[in-house]
C-alpha cells in the first residue's frame, strides 16, 4: 500500500515537472524592418494579414511610432495588471508582518519606529504605461532600399524604410530610436491608419511636413529665427502637399495607399527625451495655448491614449 | 574614451543601486541585520527601562495642497540688473502669462515639470503627491532616474540642467507663457525645495509659488525670447 502511494506520488511529481505551465500559442508578432534583397530572394514574404509602413527620405532617417492599443492590447494589459496587483498585495501583507515585528522591537528598545510600508491600492498601483508596449521604430540603418534614381532630391538618393506591423492606428512619437535618444513629439503630433494587406506610404511627410517646433540642445540652431511657430492654425506653415510619395516596383504585390494624417493628442515622455511637438500643419494640426486642435474637426484632443482604469467596465460578457 | 565612459556608466549604476538599497531599508532593521542578532525577526521581552523610555514622535510628512494659493505670499522679485545677472538669464528665469488663473498655471507647470522629468504625467488624475515629487525635482520614473544618472556620468550635471531648462522653455513656450529673467538668488528662492518641518512649505510649495508668480501681476521687465 505504501509502495503504491509512493509510486503514485512519484508519477504525479514526474508529470507535474514535465507538464508545461500553460499551453503556448504561436509566437507573438513583432514588428520588424524588411529589406528588399530578402524579399526578392524569397527569404521574406508579404503577408496580407499584416500592415506595412513605408517611408522614404533623401537622408538616413529614424523614428518611433506608438500604435494606439486595441481591445486585445488592453485585455492583455489588464490581465498583467491584475497579476501584478495580486502579487503586490501579497508582498504588502508580508512587509506589514515584518514591519510589526520591527515596530514592536523598536518600541521595546525605545528606538524610533520604522516607517510603515506604503499600502498598495488599486488607485496607486502601476505596471507602467501601456504605450511602452506599443513602440515601433525604424532606421537609420536597416533600410528596405537605398536607391540612386532620378528624383526630386538633389543628389538623387532615396532611403526607403519598410516595416511590417500589426494593423491599427499609429502615432508619430518622434525622430528617435530607443538606443539613441532624441526628442519626442509629446505635446502634439500626427497619426495615421495602417490597414491589413496594404502598404501605407508615408512618403517623406515626417521629415518635410511634420517638422520640429521649439528649441533644441544646439545653441546655434536655437539662435535661428522662427524656432517656435507663431501660427496656431498652421497658416503660413508647410502644408501636407509638400510631401513626396512613391512605391518601389518590388512592392507591387500588395496594394498601396498614401497615409492620411490626422492630429494626435499628447503622449507621455517615457524616455525623458527632449520635449517638442510637430509644428502646426494647415488643415490637419493646430494648437491653442498648448492644447492640440484637430483642424479637420476644429475640436481639441486632450491626450492620445486614455489612462488605464483598473475598475472600468470591460464590456465582457459575464454570462448572465 | 570608450573605456572611461563605460567606467562612468558602471559607477552611476552602482551608486544608483546602492542608493536604492539604502533608502529602502529601515535604519534600525539595517543595524540589527548587521549585528547578526536574531532579534530582527523575533520580538524581545520588554525591559522595564525600555518600556518607560519615551518613543520619539515624528511628525508625519506634510501633504501637498494642490492648486490653491492658500498660505502663499507673493515673492518680491525686484532686483537691480547687472551685466552679470543679464548673462545668467539663460539659466535663471521665470514664466508669466496674462489672463491665467492660479489653477491653470499650477497645472501647466506641473505638466511641464512632469514631461521634463520623464514621468507618466498623462496617466490619469494623479494625486498631488506625484506633483510634489515632481516639484522636488525627482524624476518620476526609474527610467528617468537612470537616464539622468547616465547623462550626468557622460555629459555632466550641467548638461542635464541645460536640458531641463530647454524642456521647460519649450513646454511653457508652447503654452504661450512669456519668459522673464531673474537674479540667481531670487531664482533659488523661487525654485527651492520645501523645508521639512515648516508647515507652510508643503511638498508642492515651489510649484505653487511658481504658479502664483506665473498667474500674478504682469512683470514690468523686458520679455526674453521663448
Amino acid at each position: 500500500m505504501r509502495w503504491k502511494a509512493l509510486f503514485a506520488a512519484v508519477l504525479a511529481l514526474a508529470f507535474t515537472s514535465v507538464a508545461p505551465a500553460e499551453v503556448k500559442g504561436p509566437p507573438a508578432f513583432k514588428p520588424q524592418a524588411i529589406k528588399e534583397k530578402n524579399l526578392l530572394a524569397g527569404k521574406t514574404t508579404l503577408d496580407r494579414a499584416h500592415g506595412y509602413i513605408l517611408s522614404s527620405y533623401p537622408v538616413r532617417f529614424q523614428g518611433t511610432f506608438i500604435r494606439v492599443p486595441d481591445a486585445d492590447d488592453w485585455a492583455a494589459y489588464r490581465s498583467d495588471w491584475e497579476k501584478g496587483f495580486a502579487k503586490a498585495e501579497k508582498d504588502y501583507e508580508r512587509e506589514m508582518k515584518e514591519w510589526k515585528v520591527y515596530a514592536e522591537n523598536a518600541k521595546a528598545q525605545g528606538a524610533r519606529a520604522p516607517s510603515k510600508p506604503p499600502r498598495v491600492t488599486r488607485e496607486t498601483f502601476s505596471i507602467g504605461s501601456i504605450e511602452a508596449r506599443m513602440l515601433v521604430s525604424f532606421g537609420p540603418g536597416n533600410e528596405f532600399l537605398k536607391e540612386k534614381t532620378a528624383s526630386i532630391y538633389r543628389d538623387s538618393t532615396i532611403y526607403r524604410y519598410l516595416t511590417v506591423v500589426r494593423p491599427g492606428t499609429y502615432v508619430w512619437y518622434g525622430p528617435f530610436v530607443l538606443v539613441g535618444g532624441g526628442n519626442c513629439y509629446c505635446m502634439g503630433t500626427v497619426k495615421f491608419e495602417v490597414k491589413p494587406g496594404v502598404i501605407t506610404d508615408l512618403g517623406d511627410f515626417l521629415l518635410t511636413v511634420a517638422r520640429y517646433d521649439g528649441l533644441t540642445m544646439d545653441d546655434n540652431v536655437n539662435r535661428l529665427p522662427g524656432r517656435f511657430s507663431t501660427s496656431p492654425d498652421g497658416v503660413g506653415e508647410i502644408g501636407p502637399d509638400a510631401a513626396h510619395y512613391g512605391i518601389p516596383s518590388s512592392l507591387s504585390a500588395l496594394p498601396s495607399t498614401m497615409a492620411e494624417f490626422h492630429a494626435a493628442g499628447k503622449l507621455n515622455n517615457m524616455f525623458s527625451l527632449m520635449i517638442s511637438r510637430v509644428r502646426p500643419i494647415p488643415g490637419i494640426l493646430g494648437y491653442r495655448r498648448g492644447e492640440v486642435i484637430d483642424l479637420r474637426t476644429g475640436q481639441p484632443i486632450a491626450i492620445q491614449i486614455a489612462p488605464f482604469d483598473p475598475d472600468a467596465e470591460t464590456g465582457e460578457d459575464d454570462g448572465d | 574614451m570608450g573605456k572611461f565612459r563605460k567606467y562612468l556608466q558602471r559607477a552611476a549604476l552602482y551608486s544608483l543601486a546602492a542608493s536604492l538599497t539604502l533608502t529602502s531599508i529601515d535604519s534600525a532593521a539595517w543595524a540589527r541585520a548587521q549585528s547578526g542578532s536574531a532579534s530582527a525577526a523575533i520580538p524581545v521581552a520588554t525591559s522595564p527601562t525600555a518600556s518607560t523610555a519615551p518613543v520619539p514622535t515624528v511628525p508625519g510628512p506634510a501633504k501637498p495642497v494642490g492648486p490653491t494659493p492658500e498660505g502663499l505670499d507673493m515673492p518680491d522679485l525686484a532686483f537691480t540688473e547687472t551685466p552679470e545677472i543679464i548673462d545668467g538669464y539663460d539659466k535663471f528665469f521665470y514664466f508669466h502669462r496674462a489672463d491665467t488663473s492660479f489653477a491653470e498655471a499650477y497645472n501647466d507647470i506641473r505638466e511641464c515639470d512632469g514631461l521634463a522629468n520623464g514621468s507618466n504625467i498623462y496617466m490619469g488624475d494623479i494625486d498631488y503627491s506625484n506633483a510634489a515629487m515632481l516639484a522636488g525635482g525627482l524624476p518620476g520614473l526609474a527610467g528617468g532616474l537612470i537616464g539622468g544618472l547616465f547623462v550626468d556620468a557622460i555629459f555632466g550635471a550641467a548638461q542635464r540642467r541645460k536640458e531641463k531648462r530647454i524642456k521647460m522653455r519649450n513646454c511653457m513656450g508652447f503654452k504661450d507663457y512669456q519668459r522673464f529673467g531673474l537674479s540667481k538668488d531670487l531664482w533659488k528662492k523661487l525654485n527651492a525645495k520645501s523645508k521639512k518641518g515648516d508647515p507652510k512649505q508643503t511638498p508642492d510649495y515651489s510649484l505653487r509659488l511658481r504658479a502664483l508668480v506665473a498667474a500674478g501681476p504682469v512683470p514690468t521687465q523686458k520679455v526674453l525670447p521663448k
